[in-house]
């Protein structure tokens, strides 16, 4: 379905018709995040928030419970929030998906459709019937052919995430992949804050999440190139201490722990390692384009040594979302980047944030082979938001206290 | 920024929602429909009462209209009644005593004069009636319009007093005091004539005169009737 579809499905609002934004429902490995926002003036507010611990899916770190009985646990806590209306925007995580970009001849989208399909069923190694498999089309285009994004996630993990919030009392209205979701929240915040338009358009954003890191890569506005990296991603040994550590790292300058800090650096430099080939592939079949900034973000994006490693290797710009400025009257429970790929489909039915450029005191921009020792100025800008510790439940309406 | 929106819902569930919501659709306009079919037998049914209660009072009424027209009808039978036993006693009851009368009459002869012969004699004349006179009545009395007003008998007493005088004056005089008193009217000498007695003449007379019972039903005699009657009765005793 492409935005327009999406557009008109809006327009047609009947008697009885969605007037209210849908209710976000971000599936993660140990909780579900719900999340409604709407307009309030140049920003969006946050209209209620609930975080339910438990885990619907498969392969969560939370006990995996039944649709039925997670629905009705998420059914309680929804009584006790103010949410707006019965659609729900369900994402799931990456690891539910199966990516891969094929290069396919130009075609119309009934073609390219069928054409996605059969890709793959091959590729992927999954019956059509046992799956749903969605496609993008990418920006480049080279030698006639078009390259385009397949999508696929088994039906079976759709099944459990939709009863659920149908147990809810919600009707899923679509089911989407957590990093475009995100990649949406992020290209509306760079989109309002970043004070050269061109850092909005030509970014990469790289969505964390605890066995899968997505890259995605927009140029010209458009995604172009996204991969998934798997390995182990999750916020390991950041407990509280640890991460008030990081904390005042962030605001004194002062060096972790040598030990703490070698026994998490070594991830993040496998990941900027891979995030480094893709990007020198990418530049390469783009004829040169290489990304102003990359935004790290999703919900194993809370170590700021994440951030330093991609900017130190990959010679970009790179920053941790600080999704909750394009929200007024946030809850409480929304800081932080887990609730970016959240806020990415609440907003999906909403209008673009008005500029509000913001005048960062950032480092001018590191050359592409910046030493590695600007991990410690990096991770003393400022500009890095941490998360809060995760609560098992937290539900927090707008103008109420967190539970 | 072109955003993507790649939806992953199976078509199954979608068609599901859809079918949801047209189930709630349908509950509400059920509900609606139920509540506005509640709403409108709860008023069918209070207009239902109302009218019932409307009915109960206007059968009451007319259960004891008969009661009311037997009453009426039972008092205007009385009144008629009444009204015929009035019109008995007006005929029969005459407005002053007898003996009232015939002691004015004593009461006003001369001293030289003697009574001979009184003689009271009602009388009446049952007039017609006119449709003339009906219409002098006008609109303002009620029993005109319904029926011509039957003319009221005129009555009367017809007093014959025959006597003796010693001479013309005291007969003129007892004439003149006659017509002079009420309640007598038309006094008439009817017959005079001398008569001859040892050691002189009389006259012998006979005065009639007339005595009206209209307007006197119920009434005292008026000041002077009844002065002269209270009069004739302390001459009498």
């Amino acid at each position: 379905m492409n935005p327009s579809d999406h557009a008109n499905s809006r327009n047609r609002r009947g008697w009885f018709g969605r007037k209210h934004p849908d209710v976000a429902a971000d599936f993660g490995r140990g909780s579900l995040r719900l999340l409604q926002l709407d307009h309030a003036g140049a920003a969006y507010a946050c209209t209620a928030a609930a975080e339910v611990a438990g885990c619907v899916l498969e392969g969560g770190t939370a006990p995996t419970s039944t649709p039925e009985d997670f629905g009705d646990r998420v059914r309680a806590a929804c009584a006790q929030v103010g949410f707006a209306g019965r659609e729900a925007a369900i994402t799931l995580p990456a690891e539910c998906f199966q990516a891969d970009i094929a290069r396919l001849p130009a075609m119309n989208d009934a073609e390219l459709s069928e054409s996605i399909r059969f890709e793959a069923t091959d590729r992927f190694g999954i019956s059509a019937d046992s799956a749903s498999i969605g496609h993008v089309r990418l920006g480049s285009t080279a030698g006639g052919s078009n390259e385009v994004l397949m999508l696929a996630v088994a039906n079976a993990t759709v099944q459990r995430a939709a009863m659920a919030m149908v147990r809810a009392g919600f009707r899923p209205s679509r089911v989407e992949h957590a990093a475009l979701a995100a990649l949406r929240a992020v290209s509306r915040q760079r989109s309002s804050e970043c004070a050269d338009p061109a850092d909005a358009r030509e970014f990469a954003m790289i969505h964390l999440e605890d066995r899968v890191a997505t890259l995605a890569a927009v140029r010209d506005g458009s995604l172009s190139f996204l991969r998934t990296v798997r390995g182990d991603w999750a916020p390991v040994g950041m407990t509280a201490a640890r991460r008030a550590t990081a904390i005042r790292l962030a605001n004194d300058a002062i060096e972790l722990e040598p030990a703490a800090q070698e026994s998490t650096a070594w991830r993040w430099c496998a990941l900027a390692e891979e995030v480094l080939r893709c990007l020198r592939h990418f530049e390469r079949t783009s004829g040169g384009w290489w990304p102003r900034g990359i935004a790290v973000t999703g919900p194993a994006a809370n170590d700021p040594q994440s951030a330093a490693t991609l900017e130190s290797v990959c010679g970009a710009r790179t920053g941790l979302c600080v999704p909750i400025r394009a929200i007024e009257r946030p809850a409480p429970c929304i800081h932080g980047n887990t609730w970016v790929a959240a806020i990415g489909g609440a907003c999906t039915a909403l209008r673009q944030l008005d500029r509000a450029p913001r005048a960062e005191d950032v480092p001018p921009q590191p050359a592409r082979s910046a030493p590695r020792t600007a991990v410690a100025r990096a991770a003393g800008t400022g500009t890095i938001a941490l998360a809060p510790e995760p609560k098992p439940v937290t539900l927090t309406a707008t103008g109420g206290a967190a539970a | 920024m072109n955003e993507c929106v790649v939806d992953f819902l199976p078509a199954q569930l979608r068609r599901r929602g859809a079918t949801m919501t047209s189930r709630r659709r349908n509950a509400l306009l059920v509900g609606l429909l139920s509540v506005m079919l509640v709403g409108v037998a709860a008023h069918s049914w209070n207009q239902y009462r109302a009218a019932d209660a409307r009915r109960a009072v206007s059968m009451s009424v007319a259960a004891s209209s008969g009661k009311v027209d037997e009453l009426i009808e039972r008092l205007a039978a009385e009144q008629r009644e009444l009204s015929r036993r009035m019109s008995i006693t007006d005929r029969l009851a005459l407005p002053l005593e007898m003996s009232d009368l015939a002691a004015t009459v004593t009461h006003l002869m001369p001293t030289g004069t003697s009574l001979s012969m009184l003689r009271i004699e009602r009388a009446e004349q049952r007039a017609p009636a006119r449709a003339a006179d009906a219409a002098k009545q006008g609109p303002a009395s009620p029993a005109a319009g319904a029926k011509p007003a039957a003319k009221r008998p005129e009555r009367w007493l017809d007093v014959t007093i025959r006597g003796y005088a010693r001479g013309n004056a005291d007969l003129y005089e007892f004439e003149r005091r006659l017509s002079g008193t009420a309640p007598f009217g038309q006094v008439t000498v009817s017959e005079n004539a001398p008569i001859d007695v040892p050691g002189g003449h009389v006259q012998q007379f006979s005065i009639t005169c007339r005595v009206s019972l209209d307007g006197r039903r119920c009434a005292q005699p008026d000041a002077a009737a009844s002065g002269t009657v209270a009069h004739a009765k302390g001459a009498a005793r």
